[in-house]
């Protein structure tokens, strides 16, 4: 462990704060190895809390948005409902149906659970705008704003999620896996669901194989109608 | 969020301290945990000491920074809980940034040295350093501070450094961050920070 005063020269000459006798002990340092790994520790360790303390901004935005969120807890019930019902259907009268058509028939855009209520535009992140404009269908415009997002800083969960279905919306389920495989972490509130879309996008690309995997793996973790569902599209796969 | 799967997060002391420390998977969302924990009780203290909600975000994110990192170097000092250790450190975050900006606190080394900490953690972003090691680590490319970082600042085992960045085994892994350490010294070493304080002393 660097000792205070060696600590105390390294960074005030990262500062560029070093008085004149400070400077003659950092000279004086400079040959010493321990002093010199523990200026190199150092500077590693300033550029890496830039990124974790980027990954908390991104941490505390996903946390704002939901404490101002009404959530639609039941709107994917509904879907997925909807879905049991449809496949059923499809799958009595019409067994030969191709992975397009299953799809079409089982995809459906998550809702925005981001919804603001009582803020003025000025106070919407650009997160939260893109999410008006998910919301409005305008994905391309979305898809813009997540580009800038992802300039600027590391998404978080919810924005890879939603830019994945906004690249599926658009039409480019190569550039929605993409989005879909950065959520890995299996404690993830937005995990199952991820894998799910993430499972459609395989079936959209004819990627057979690897939407049963998923699928199969999704089966283990969700609930019974959950199970039901996945269970009648690995059947037609 | 309340999604179709919501799964509830919560982690004991213990739980929180041995996924930092191994690096086990769930860390994003124990960081995500720890946020949700200690936003209340900052906010709270913040606002009601001349703070703006930016202020709240700003300390609630060093303050977690500085107890990941105490964690991952084997240095917390942890009299309470997790929870209350971040607490205080946001705490003597804000006193010494009031202090700075001329607000009359008063605030004593051995206040926060009695957790383990210094001057240096409680000011955690410094203008001048940031972008003096921004500029010299962006020499050495971005692989470099890659493996840099993965071994020094989060501890990754070198076994696991090579699988990470695909490389074949451990030893070329340890050879990339040798070669790494080698660059940064020579980047340092050409810096014209570096060079006037050597200089100057040369013609004094």
């Amino acid at each position: 462990m660097t000792n205070t005063s060696d600590k105390q020269l390294i960074k005030k000459f990262l500062r560029n704060e070093l008085s004149k006798d400070e400077k003659a002990a950092f000279t004086a340092r400079k040959e010493d190895t321990s002093f010199l790994e523990a200026l190199e520790n150092e500077m590693i360790a300033i550029q890496s809390r830039q990124e974790l303390k980027k990954k908390l901004q991104g941490i505390g935005a996903d946390h704002k948005t939901q404490q101002n969120t009404t959530p639609k807890r039941f709107a994917p019930l509904g879907i997925a409902a909807s879905v049991i019902l449809l496949l059923g259907t499809i799958f009595f009268f019409n067994q030969g149906i191709n992975n397009q058509e299953l799809f079409e028939e089982h995809y459906s855009s998550y809702p925005n659970i981001y919804t603001q209520k009582g803020t003025s535009d000025d106070d919407k992140t650009l997160f939260e705008k893109t999410m008006i404009l998910y919301d409005a269908k305008q994905y391309k415009l979305a898809q813009q704003n997540f580009e800038t997002i992802n300039s600027e800083r590391e998404l978080t969960d919810g924005e890879h999620f939603y830019y994945g279905i906004t690249l599926l919306e658009l039409n480019t389920p190569k550039a929605a896996l993409v989005q879909f495989k950065n959520i890995t972490d299996t404690s993830s509130p937005l995990y199952k669901d991820t894998q799910w879309y993430l499972a459609l996008t395989y079936i959209k690309e004819n990627d057979v194989d690897k939407a049963k995997v998923v699928l199969t793996e999704l089966q283990d973790i969700v609930g019974k109608k959950k199970q039901e569902e996945i269970k009648t599209i690995l059947n037609q796969l | 969020m309340n999604f179709l799967f919501r799964k509830k997060e919560s982690y004991s002391d213990s739980e929180i301290i041995s996924i930092l420390t191994s690096r086990k998977k769930h860390e994003d969302a124990v960081l995500r945990f720890l946020y949700a924990e200690v936003q209340p009780s900052l906010t709270k203290f913040i606002l009601s000491n001349n703070g703006s909600s930016d202020d709240v975000e700003d300390i609630i994110q060093d303050a977690i920074i500085v107890f990941y990192e105490k964690v991952k170097n084997n240095q917390l000092q942890l009299e309470k809980t997790v929870s209350g250790y971040i607490y205080t450190v946001g705490k003597y975050m804000w006193y010494n940034k009031l202090r700075k900006n001329k607000k009359q606190v008063r605030l004593e080394n051995n206040d926060f040295s009695k957790i383990g900490l210094d001057e240096f953690d409680i000011e955690l972003f410094h203008t001048n350093e940031t972008s003096f090691v921004k500029e010299l680590l962006s020499k050495i490319g971005k692989a470099c501070q890659t493996v840099l970082q993965q071994s020094v600042f989060e501890k990754i085992a070198m076994d696991q450094i090579a699988q990470l960045n695909g490389y074949k085994n451990e030893q070329i892994a340890r050879n990339k961050k040798y070669r790494c350490l080698k660059e940064l010294r020579t980047v340092i070493e050409q810096s014209t920070q570096y060079q006037t304080i050597v200089n100057e002393l040369c013609y004094d």
